[in-house]
């Protein structure tokens, strides 16, 4: 067993871990965050996306002993008592989910994009989610709800 | 179950490996192993993990070569290289490694430790000449990449040594180009069908084959021609007919192996042409 802190989504957090439990199996299990959802546990679907010291990462993927002094983001730790993040609410508007398993994901490797490139193109959109599997919407609603928030900047900018 | 290791120097590293053999491995990105473990693949009893090393995450400038870390991953080497055009066949290659996610934990090193047929950094690495720094308790050997790999999944490596980084000669002035090119049943996260690594500096030109063969294939032959008769479409057609007949492709669930040897020709032609337009420019 190995302690270590790390924080997640702005809270600090203090665990003592197997040494072969995933980030997926410890926000899930012991920290109660359900929002990176368990898939493929192969690096293939995307599904489990988390943001770890600023960089998308398959958390299926990543030791949770590796972690300490590490920065996580999950879905949960977007938008607040004010509201939506302007990108879950683009998912809304957009009609950009079905079933909703890829969504924590997609929504993460939105934000990762337009953190670095505020204004990418639809082919760097579909680029950047190629790690990231749905089975439900084909895709092109979840580009457009990127691209409008993209745009939205823009617009505010 | 393993036991976790966070060693702080190549020196504890290959004591490690050293003192437990078979029964340890080393971690540096997990994207491979961490999934090999989980179908029973591997059941290592000790985990090394060599990120806790100072140093292995950085990229170093020396003037003859530069030395990538064992722990740079494959986001942050095509980063540190961008700037350099001569290497921009090796950040192609990088990029085009599984998806952003994969990118930003699996490293430069473990794409070539994995000796998987079908790495897509391997023939980037091979025409740019560059060797693989292997770390032992009698000290450092450097060996090329084409020579560090020996089969699907075997490599040179020696119980007791770990590879330190990946070492690429510096093109001082040499204004040397290459292209890389691959085919896969969609563009992210499926290995390649094929893919062709091409370089030219000067009079030289460099060809290497991946996915088409138990490890990566140099067409020497083809080399041979584009040196003595120079890089024109016509000769760009005759090195993608010598690419051909020196691959040995198998049959599998990406393609057949005729499959295979159409797109060894296809590939390496069109990388040729690129090539010739990318060294008039």
């Amino acid at each position: 067993m190995k302690t270590i802190t790390l924080t997640v989504n702005g809270r600090p957090e203090k665990l003592t871990l197997s040494p072969h439990r995933t980030l997926l199996d410890v926000l899930r299990e012991d920290l109660g965050l359900t929002g990176a959802k368990r898939g493929c546990e192969a690096g293939e679907c995307g599904a489990c996306t988390v943001i770890l010291n600023g960089r998308p990462v398959n958390s299926c993927l990543v030791l949770a002993v590796e972690l300490d002094g590490a920065d996580v983001l999950t879905v949960e730790g977007l938008g607040g008592p004010e509201g939506l993040d302007p990108l879950q609410q683009s998912f809304v508007d957009n009609f950009a989910l079905q079933c909703g398993y890829c969504t924590p994901g997609m929504i993460l490797m939105g934000k990762a994009l337009l953190a670095k490139n505020p204004r990418p193109s639809e082919d760097e959109v579909k680029e950047f989610i190629s790690g990231n599997l749905c089975r439900c919407t084909g895709y092109e609603n979840i580009v457009k709800a990127i691209m409008a928030v993209a745009a939205g900047g823009e617009r505010h900018g | 179950m393993f036991e976790y290791h966070e060693p702080r120097s190549l020196a504890e590293v290959t004591s490690l490996l050293a003192a437990h053999g078979e029964a340890a491995k080393v971690l540096a990105g997990g994207t491979d192993l961490l999934v090999q473990i989980r179908k029973g693949r591997h059941q290592p009893r000790h985990l090394l993990n060599i990120k806790t090393v100072p140093g292995l995450d950085q990229v170093n400038f020396a003037e003859d070569c530069v030395e990538i870390g064992a722990a740079v991953t494959l986001h942050d080497g095509e980063k540190f290289l961008s700037a350099y055009p001569e290497y921009a066949v090796l950040c192609r290659a990088m990029h085009s490694v599984a998806s952003c996610q994969i990118r930003n934990r699996a490293t430069l090193a473990g794409n070539v430790c994995n000796a998987s047929p079908a790495a897509d950094t391997v023939p980037a690495l091979v025409v740019l000449g560059a060797n693989v720094k292997i770390h032992g308790t009698h000290g450092d050997r450097l060996v090329p990449v084409d020579r560090f790999l020996t089969g699907p999944g075997r490599t040179v490596l020696l119980t007791g040594e770990v590879v330190s980084a990946i070492v690429l000669p510096r093109m001082n002035g040499g204004g040397g180009r290459g292209v890389f090119l691959r085919k896969a049943r969609r563009p992210s996260l499926d290995l390649a069908t094929a893919n062709v690594a091409v370089y030219a500096a000067g009079e030289s030109c460099r060809i290497a084959l991946g996915a088409v063969g138990p490890t990566v294939i140099r067409v020497r032959e083809a080399e041979r021609l584009l040196a003595r008769q120079g890089l024109t479409a016509a000769t760009a057609a005759e090195a993608a007919r010598l690419a051909r007949s020196a691959a040995k492709p198998i049959t599998d669930v990406r393609g057949s192996d005729e499959y295979r040897l159409d797109l060894v020709s296809a590939l390496t032609e069109q990388a040729l042409l690129t090539l010739a337009m990318e060294v008039r420019a």
